[in-house]
């Protein structure tokens, strides 16, 4: 398979079988699923606008990934609220949204400028999603399930995050180096973070199919 | 200091791969353990269903025995007893004698009832089908009821083990009293016929059946006549609600018989 139509055909347009699932189940979705599939709707949105953006305006799409991080951090914050079943007036995840968007908020006024990849903030909701994750296997290690785990949707959510955000974490980390890459070097790094979205919506749609009332 | 050569193209490439494969690696390592534990808990649980079993059928067979045991010496002993003391009374000629002579003859037929119903004597010499048709008897003798028996089986009915036997008599027995004492039927219908390659029995009366509410599945009978039918493998279907009075099948599985 062409790497090109991979990365700007095949797991762009992905996103719509997560999405095409969790639109055919949504009277069946759980609070936690419907998060997922708004995220996957504010991240399609966004990502069609980049790649508008990008290739036909020929304009820096970057700031649009300043805004797709907070929104995406507020999301899977509110979503394993929900998973982890945390108190309503739990501090941690009251907390934690409002403060990550304000970080984001510093780190594009003083930091890293809109037009440079928000290598910062991306990496610590990467930090964080991983430890979401951990904390639900954790969970899941320790209570008492009656049902098998491979069948619940919320162990397909986290594993399809916990898989992309700790397989990406170092392209965040580094993603403002590797600018001065080769562009053969530099696509080549970009395909395989494409492996992983597909990786991630995969997971998220097998979560949608395995959701019953 | 030594200038650093490492490309970093080849460092992000490895760290993003490798910490997916690590990754990946810690969910199949992480379902492997959850599906053994789970397997051990099946495993536990069946254990302890399968121990909660053999205690119901080691209580339900100690209840046979001491039955037997209760009913063979109210018949042998106390029913002895009274037929000597009948004798004594009957060689004495004075007027009291003759008051308690049906006062004696009424004991002796309740002892001898409550011990045939204590252990049925005929079912080692006779049978199931005799037994049976001694047990209904007494209902239909007391006009309250009318039973209606039926055999298809032919002398397979009487070839069943002992345990077997017994559980099946003690079930339509425990029916009979929920009849009696819930139903306000008027008529019963015990019908034994093969289904399956195996002996099947239907019970059913014209009484008020099971009503939803009236859940009797939960009630102490039904279960005792769960528990009985479980311990020689036999299945049974009870009616729906809608259907006019009680209706239940039971069948035998190769194992029963």
């Amino acid at each position: 398979m062409n790497s090109k139509f991979f990365m700007s055909v095949l797991v762009p347009w992905s996103i719509l079988l997560p999405v095409g699932i969790g639109l055919f189940k949504l009277n069946l979705l759980p609070k936690n699923a419907r998060i997922i599939w708004y995220y996957l709707l504010v991240s399609a949105v966004i990502n069609f606008a980049a790649s508008f953006i990008g290739r036909r305006l020929h304009v820096n799409n970057l700031p649009l990934i300043h805004l797709y991080t907070a929104i995406e951090g507020v999301l899977f914050c509110w979503f394993y609220k929900t998973t982890l079943q945390a108190p309503k007036n739990s501090l941690l995840f009251r907390l934690l949204p409002v403060l990550f968007v304000l970080l984001c908020i510093i780190n594009a006024l003083f930091f890293q400028s809109i037009y440079t990849y928000s290598s910062y903030t991306r990496s610590l909701e990467a930090i964080m999603c991983i430890l979401f994750a951990l904390n639900y296997f954790a969970r899941m290690a320790t209570t008492n399930n009656s049902k098998k785990i491979i069948l619940l949707p919320a162990f397909h959510f986290n594993t399809g995050i916990f898989l992309y955000f700790s397989g990406a974490f170092m392209l965040f980390v580094f993603s403002n180096f590797i600018f001065n890459l080769s562009d053969a070097d530099y696509y080549i790094i970009w395909v395989i973070h494409a492996g992983f979205v597909l990786c991630m919506y995969l997971f998220f749609s097998t979560a949608f199919l395995l959701c019953k009332k | 200091m030594q200038k650093v050569t490492d490309n970093i193209f080849l460092l992000v490439l490895f760290a993003m791969v490798g910490t997916f494969i690590l990754v990946a690696a810690f969910i199949f390592f992480f379902l492997k353990y959850q599906r053994n534990i789970s397997r051990q808990k099946e495993a536990l649980q069946k254990a302890e269903l399968e121990h909660g079993e053999q205690l119901l059928n080691a209580t339900l067979l100690s209840q046979e025995e001491e039955r037997k045991r209760i009913g063979r010496d109210l018949h042998d002993d106390v029913g002895a007893s009274l037929s000597n003391l009948k004798m004594i009374m009957a060689q004495n000629t004075d007027i009291t004698s003759d008051k308690h002579k049906p006062l004696i003859d009424n004991i002796i037929t309740t002892v001898r009832n409550i011990s045939h119903s204590l252990s049925p004597p005929g079912l080692d010499l006779f049978g199931l089908e005799f037994t049976l048709q001694e047990l209904l008897d007494t209902f239909n003798t007391s006009g309250g009821i009318q039973v209606h028996f039926e055999n298809e089986t032919g002398k397979k009915i009487d070839a069943l083990g002992e345990k077997t036997a017994l559980a099946l008599y003690r079930v339509i027995q425990e029916l009979l009293s929920n009849t009696i004492k819930h139903a306000h039927a008027k008529n019963v219908f015990i019908k034994f016929f093969i289904a399956n390659n195996s002996i099947a029995v239907t019970y059913q009366d014209d009484g008020k059946g099971l009503s939803a509410g009236n859940d009797k599945k939960t009630g102490m009978g039904m279960q005792n006549i769960e528990a009985r039918l479980k311990m020689i493998q036999a299945s049974f279907t009870l009616c729906t609600p809608e259907t006019k009075g009680f209706f239940i099948t039971i069948q035998l599985s190769q194992k029963s018989n």
